[in-house]
């Protein structure tokens, strides 16, 4: 029963986004909320029913072992709902958004086409979450990839033309290095293409290919050195931004590197020594960015590049063999989702009603637009790691791999990092709350809507009890997963 | 049973100040009742179903939720007739809730969490009054207090190795297993207490967030002082071995910070005035919590810890009540200056209230201030340690002025607000809590046995040599004789210094302003020295600058409209321009892929090889 929910909780919405791309209007804001809410519905049942991990191979054959099928274990099952609630959120959002109410982007028709990508995206990434094999994984990376491009160059113009074609090319390099290296590996050396054979795989090769998938994952999180593509993929519709940011996209790079490592085994001490480097410099540069950022969506944009880092510095650590920095990963991806998710609809209330993202221009929300300056406060303060919102609990449980000094005296390079841009982002982010928020007002009235003002308030909600709701199965997440 | 329905009635009142407002003040008000009653009793255990906290309240944690419940009380029954912003009241209740959770939990990471919510809280509270401060204080308090005590907890846990088990005992019992030297998880803590409480260097927030908020509010930051010395007693004497050299750099920092007490002379912002005094108050405690540490295990030990005990205790009460006073000032709608002072000096019995407070605060015999700093005085120099007396020498120096400068606000007032005042009524409630306040920190100085069973308790854990009576304790050594003589002799010199004109004293404390002047610049010397690195060689690298604009570029903000340079395109064009001989930038894309698709068709067929 389960395995049929968590099947169709991502064939409903890549079917839905098929049917969307010849649809318009009304229909298509119809067919797309179906598909989100239908896929919403099957994930949260699953998460209901979920109990014990369940693995089923949808095709095997004899030359490449398991080719396709699904693994339902706690992380497939925290990240799909996320992922689901997150995404419906956002779409509900997107209804209103994609009006000709928006002051910024006023949009009166082809937003089918864009509800298509969208619907697609969200197919994509759940199967993804949910694949057991590599070619499962390649071919549901490369769908959200397409999507991606899809969502990003939707409103045509040069620049959100360049980013698509961006956010497309990058991400297909790191695929084109992780998975045909691992399945080149899977054909040839273990007959079976299944994340189950990972364990099989030579001491020798292990830690390559591990580089290899590792590439894939910081290609589609935009590490460094290939991360300008997010700032530049703000180009995209914001509930786009939301989904590319908060949900998809970005987060799906940690969550590859993350079921690696929870099934290649032990890994040499250098592997750690790579990316405790790689994941400071990918700090490094959005602490350098923060000060200087005038455009909401770009700030925020550096904000995610530091987010997944954080992410990938607590998967840094679970190569090391700690078990807390695997569990810290997905508990950050978690909490990461509904704060950025916050703060970017937050954002695209300021083209909504305001008609700008220049963050000099935007004054006095706590007067003017009262809901979406609490919200623009709970989100910055939010990502910079302030409790009581939920970022705060996942990063102090990665802060919890810092006992691994005791191993090697590298760990306090991204433990210091991740300190350094939560003051920095906190300092930044503070400043724009005192302008944005409590300055003087620069108009006296702007529109909003109860669909805007809804989302904002259920994702406000969300950034204060997502991490006690998600936290029982975090504690299951294991090393390996046993059907 | 009484710790959940504390908290339930703070989280509830909080949350139905967005509703009703400052009536929400009437629910916190009732959560001081079980407060009260959980702080009358051992008791451990395991608290918020949903975020299980172990707990544990022993002696110490009692005696400072007792000192709680009656600020939970006081604040809330004056916020209920006091005009405040509806996030100001859940920002305030919070702010309790934290408080609470910090003094009762036992587990380090529950307690960081506590540290957290109530700088977090606090900052709301500033918010509406104030963003920029809010802004500073906030962003000060993570770098100096949350932070250090993140890495701290995270190193504690690789000790203990057990999350929900991290208690203080824990740490003590795991020590050997420490990722590192004891002594640098003793830093981060310091660091962390020295912010909350607003000991130098990390003293600069208090005079500017206590001058920012609303007086009625002022106790709730006071008790937060308080929070940080609880932090630092708590560790160095109860998880952590407290070396000598902690104790000496404690007392020094405390010492220091008593010197605060010297700008209040020059400044006729009567809020700003006891903010400084707050400083150097808890300087003393600190001082005389350092000097325990140097004499631990030994009587003059006790007699110094319980002195630091009492006189942070006491700081809250009498403080509080001064500012419970200056409330009434803003409540006629008048900012508490040196003039304003007058339309409540007009037949209130609130002027005499304050004026009691006040004097609690000058260390007048025999109110609290007094009391408390005689044992400060009696245990540094009852030994033979230099260092320790030389300490204690500069902080009787410094206890001179507070009188000093409440003699100096009578004079000026008299000189200079002449203009004719008309009495206002005040409402009771703002009476009766100003008035209970100073009637209480009358009562506790002057009786002090009604406390001697709480402290005795609280310290009885560490074994050290105990008094058996307040005539034991304060006539424990012949260096009694000695800091009564301190004390009253400060008294003196600070009765002439407060009638001397404000110049003429200014003019000989000028070595001490030039000092903090100094320190003041040193530290905006490297704020502006990294603002400036940043934007001569950081800045060039991630945006677009030409050259020559970059030194008319002063502020981060001149650097907003500079298109953004992405280092990965930066590194990786001229390579591909190389390589592909293409010149013309629409092409670079291209290129781009062209080359790396190539270069990953490498990588697979070389991996394949390996493999």
């Amino acid at each position: 029963m389960i395995e049929l929910l968590a099947t169709l909780a991502f064939t409903v919405p890549l079917i839905g986004g098929l049917v969307l791309f010849k649809l318009d209007g009304r229909k298509a804001d119809a067919v797309m909320l179906s598909s989100f809410t239908l896929a919403m519905l099957l994930q949260l049942a699953v998460s209901l029913l979920y109990h014990a991990p369940v693995h089923v191979a949808y095709l095997e054959t004899e030359r490449f072992g398991e080719v396709y099928g699904i693994i339902i274990d706690p992380m497939s099952v925290l990240i799909g709902t996320v992922v689901a609630v997150a995404g419906f959120i956002f779409m509900f959002y997107g209804v209103e958004y994609m009006s000709e109410r928006n002051v910024g982007h006023p949009v009166k028709g082809g937003k089918g086409l864009f509800y298509a990508w969208m619907t697609l995206f969200e197919g994509a990434t759940l199967g993804f979450i949910y694949s057991s094999t590599f070619l499962g994984l390649l071919v549901f990376f490369e769908l959200m990839g397409l999507a991606c491009w899809g969502v990003v160059s939707y409103y045509g113009t040069p620049a959100g033309q360049r980013a698509g074609f961006k956010a497309f090319i990058i991400p297909n390099v790191g695929a084109m290095i992780g998975f045909y290296t691992a399945i080149y590996i899977g054909i040839t050396q273990l007959h079976d293409l299944s994340l189950f054979s990972l364990s099989k795989v030579s001491p020798e090769v292990k830690p390559w290919l591990f580089l290899a998938l590792l590439i894939a994952g910081y290609t589609k999180s935009a590490q460094f050195p290939t991360y300008s593509w997010i700032p530049d993929a703000m180009e995209a519709p914001t509930p786009a931004s939301a989904f590319l940011h908060g949900a998809a996209m970005v987060e799906m790079g940690v969550y590859l590197v993350a079921r690696v490592i929870q099934f290649i085994g032990p890994l040499p001490v250098w592997v750690f020594y790579f990316m405790a480097i790689m994941v400071s410099l990918t700090l490094l540069i959005p602490i350098l960015n923060y000060p200087v950022q005038k455009d909401a969506k770009r700030l925020l944009a550096y904000s995610t590049v530091a987010e997944a880092g954080i992410m990938f510095v607590a998967l840094t650590y679970a190569v090391l063999g700690s078990e807390i920095g695997l569990k810290a990963a997905m508990f950050q991806l978690t909490t990461h989702a509904f704060v950025k998710g916050l703060a970017f609809l937050t954002a695209g209330t300021f083209t909504y009603s305001l008609g700008t993202l220049d963050l000099r221009r935007i004054s006095g929300l706590r007067e003017v637009l009262p809901i979406n300056g609490l919200a623009w406060t709970v989100a910055l303060l939010g990502l910079a790691g302030l409790p009581p919102m939920v970022i705060a609990f996942s990063k102090a449980e990665i802060l919890l791999n810092v006992s691994l000094v005791g191993i090697s005296a590298l760990a306090w390079l991204p433990i210091l990092m991740l300190l350094a841009d939560s003051a920095v982002f906190l300092w930044v982010g503070l400043k724009w709350i005192t302008r944005n928020v409590f300055g003087r007002p620069v108009v006296e009235r702007a529109q909003t809507h109860p669909i805007i003002t809804a989302s904002l308030l259920i994702l406000i909600v969300l950034s204060l009890v997502s991490a006690y709701l998600a936290y029982p199965l975090v504690e299951e997440i294991t090393y390996g997963v046993v059907p | 049973m009484n710790l959940e329905l504390s908290l339930a009635l703070l989280f509830i009142g909080s949350l139905s100040a967005l509703v009703i407002g400052r009536r929400a003040f009437a629910i916190i008000a009732l959560s001081s009742v079980p407060v009260f009653m959980a702080a009358n009793g051992e008791l451990e255990g395991e608290i918020i179903p949903f975020l299980p906290t172990t707990f544990r309240v022993d002696a110490l944690s009692s005696l400072f939720l007792m000192v709680l419940a009656v600020v939970i009380l006081a604040v809330s029954l004056y916020g209920l007739v006091y005009p405040l912003p509806r996030f100001t009241v859940l920002g305030t209740g919070m702010a309790f809730l934290s408080a609470l959770l910090f003094l009762v939990t036992d587990n380090i990471e529950r307690l960081t969490l506590a540290y957290e919510l109530f700088v977090v809280f606090t900052g709301v509270m500033l918010l509406g009054f104030n963003p920029r401060r809010a802004w500073r204080y906030l962003v000060v308090q993570q770098v100096f207090g949350i932070i250090p005590l993140l890495v701290a907890t995270g190193l504690a846990y690789g000790a203990v190795g057990d999350l929900h088990h991290l208690t203080f005992h824990a740490l003590h019992e795991s020590l050997t297993r420490l990722p590192v030297k004891g002594d640098f998880l003793l830093v981060l803590f310091l660091l962390a207490a020295l912010v909350r409480s607003g000991v130098f260097p990390l003293h600069s927030w208090v005079t500017k967030v206590y001058s920012s908020v609303p007086s009625p509010l002022v106790p709730v930051l006071i008790f937060g002082e308080a929070l940080g010395f609880y932090l630092l007693l708590r560790v160095s004497h109860f998880a952590l071995p407290a070396p000598e050299w902690l104790g000496y750099l404690v007392a020094f920092l405390g010492s220091v910070s008593t010197f605060s007490t010297l700008y209040s002379f020059r400044e006729v912002r009567l809020k700003r005035k006891f903010a400084r005094h707050s400083v150097m108050d808890v300087g003393i405690a600190y001082f005389a919590l350092g000097v325990s540490i140097v004499l631990q295990g030994t009587f003059l030990g006790t007699v110094a810890l319980l002195g630091a005990l009492l006189h942070i205790l006491y700081q809250v009460i009498y403080k509080g009540a001064v500012y419970f006073g200056l409330g009434a000032i803003e409540y006629y709608g008048e900012n508490p200056t040196v003039c304003s002072l007058r339309r409540l000096l007009r037949g209130h019995v609130v002027a005499l209230l304050i004026t009691l407070s006040a004097f609690s605060l000058a260390a007048v015999p025999p109110l609290s201030a007094f009391m408390s700093r005689w044992l400060v005085y009696m245990a540094p120099l009852g030994t033979g340690d230099v260092l320790l007396w030389l300490m204690a020498v500069a902080v009787a120096f410094s206890g001179l002025f507070p009188l000093a400068s409440i003699i100096q606000v009578r004079r000026i007032n008299r000189l200079i607000c002449r203009g004719e005042v008309e009495r206002e009524e005040l409402p009771l409630a703002i009476r009766a809590v100003t008035g209970g306040m100073a009637f209480l920190g009358f009562v506790v100085s002057v009786f002090p046995f009604l406390l001697l069973p709480w402290l005795k308790a609280s310290i009885e854990e560490l074994h050290y040599p105990l008094p058996e009576s307040p005539v034991a304790l304060f006539f424990a050594h012949p260096s009694s004789a000695i800091a009564l003589t301190f004390l009253l002799g400060s008294l003196f010199v600070g009765l002439r210094v407060g009638r001397l004109p404000t110049e003429r004293v200014s003019e000989l404390l000028l070595i001490f302003y030039s000092i903090g002047d100094l320190l003041r610049s040193t530290v905006e010397l490297f704020l502006d020295g990294a603002k400036s690195l940043y934007i001569a060689y950081v800045l060039p690298v991630i945006k677009v600058v030409p050259r020559y604009e970059v030194p008319v570029i002063r502020d981060y903000d001149d650097a907003l409209d500079y298109p953004v340079r992405h280092l990965d395109e930066a590194m990786f064009m001229p390579l591909i321009r190389f390589l592909s001989k293409d010149r013309f930038p629409e092409r670079d894309m291209t290129a781009l892929m062209l080359l790396l698709v190539t270069f990953l068709g490498l990588i697979v067929v070389a991996m394949g090889v390996v493999g």
